[in-house]
């Protein structure tokens, strides 16, 4: 977060966090066709030649204003590859929400958890508490035939208490909600560390 | 350290700029542009916030700069990390054919890219960035103003129902 009290902007930061392929990129690409284009910046996506994402994809939007405050949203996604570690972490600091995009898939049941760990890992690492950061899940991809049951999926993340939203992201279907779901989530938590 | 970090402290990963402070970063960074002959300074906080940028700027997509060059020294660093090179205060230089990129960590907090023509020295520039993130450290130990009044309306308001409406109102079909 960054509060700018002249300007009065305030800066935001939230991160599509999930294994690989389960569509972060693709929620990213239907955010960036769906806003207005005077409310958003180009998309920035920085891939290997087979369009896998190296390090991040970009994009930020300008929001009006929220009770006197003009907040910008800057989204980024990580790379889910296993080898990119590294770089998962980099992109998750200074994170103020994070949107875990779970694959529906049976055979990525195992990678959705390794995910969530290793997230959950890395913020402690970084002394982010997970409580004090806006988190929702997004369950993609929910119209492939052998889709992972969501009572299933939710009982492998721990029976997560986060808000849990379905989605078949390539058809822009549940993106929406989720952005919605974390942005106030975000916005609700910073409200509150300023108030205290 | 000064009262202002222990806002910083408070909101974990965040930063805080006061009107003042703003105004000092806004007279530096003219001034380091103006020094150095540079095409533009910017300057953008470690996870890719932009902050405040002087010079031609006009055809950048400063943003977008912004979010790279903090990809680009969080990396940067992380290798200095792993080969054993670590040392604070990182510095990356990209000779272009016309222009140096110059990339400089400022403290934990923020980072300066600096871009100059080539026809300037080197040397000359490194240590004029490394004089001016000392002064832009400086500007933010400063103790903070009474600024609370600005956000009076965001810390009593309802904020989800202008969430909401603002989305509807950006969100088309696509």
């Amino acid at each position: 977060m960054l509060l700018n009290w002249r300007s009065r902007e305030l800066q935001l930061k939230i991160v599509y966090y999930g294994p690989a392929l389960s569509g972060k990129t693709t929620n990213l690409k239907q955010i960036y066709s769906r806003v207005d284009p005077a409310h958003r910046s180009e998309m920035v996506s920085l891939q290997t030649k087979d369009d896998r994402t190296l390090y991040f994809d970009f994009l930020q939007l300008e929001l009006g204003k929220i009770c006197g405050l003009k907040p910008l949203v800057q989204l980024y996604t990580v790379p889910g590859q296993s080898y990119y570690e590294v770089t998962r972490r980099l992109v998750l600091r200074g994170v103020d929400g994070i949107v875990f995009i779970a694959d529906s898939e049976q055979s990525k049941l195992n990678e959705n958890y390794q995910a969530w760990q290793e997230m959950f890992a890395f913020l402690k690492d970084m002394d982010l508490p997970a409580d004090e950061i806006g988190i929702v899940v997004q369950y993609n991809k929910r119209d492939i035939p052998n889709a992972v049951a969501i009572p299933e999926m939710k009982r492998l993340l721990g029976d997560s208490k986060y808000p849990g939203f379905e989605a078949i992201a390539v058809q822009g279907v549940g993106v929406y909600e989720t952005f919605r779901a974390i942005l106030n989530l975000t916005v609700q938590r910073v409200q509150r560390i300023l108030q205290n | 350290m000064g009262s202002n970090f222990e806002y910083e402290v408070k909101l974990r990963s965040g930063l805080s700029i006061f009107p003042s402070q703003d105004q000092a970063i806004d007279q530096l960074l003219s001034e380091l542009v103006e020094k150095a002959t540079g095409r533009f300074v910017l300057l953008a906080d470690v996870t890719g916030q932009f902050i405040n940028a002087k010079g031609e700027t006009r055809k950048t997509d400063l943003i977008a700069l912004g979010s790279l060059a903090a990809g680009d020294l969080a990396a940067s660093t992380e290798i200095a990390r792993l080969s054993g090179e670590y040392q604070e205060d990182q510095m990356i230089v990209r000779e272009g054919s016309k222009y140096y990129t110059i990339i400089y960590e400022v403290g934990t907090h923020l980072l300066l890219l600096l871009q100059v023509s080539i026809e300037v020295p080197l040397g000359w520039v490194r240590i004029l960035v490394k004089q001016y993130a000392s002064k832009l450290k400086q500007i933010l130990l400063s103790p903070p103003e009474k600024a609370e009044g600005i956000l009076s309306d965001f810390l009593k308001g309802e904020t989800q129902a202008f969430v909401d409406q603002m989305l509807d109102d950006l969100w088309g079909e696509g």
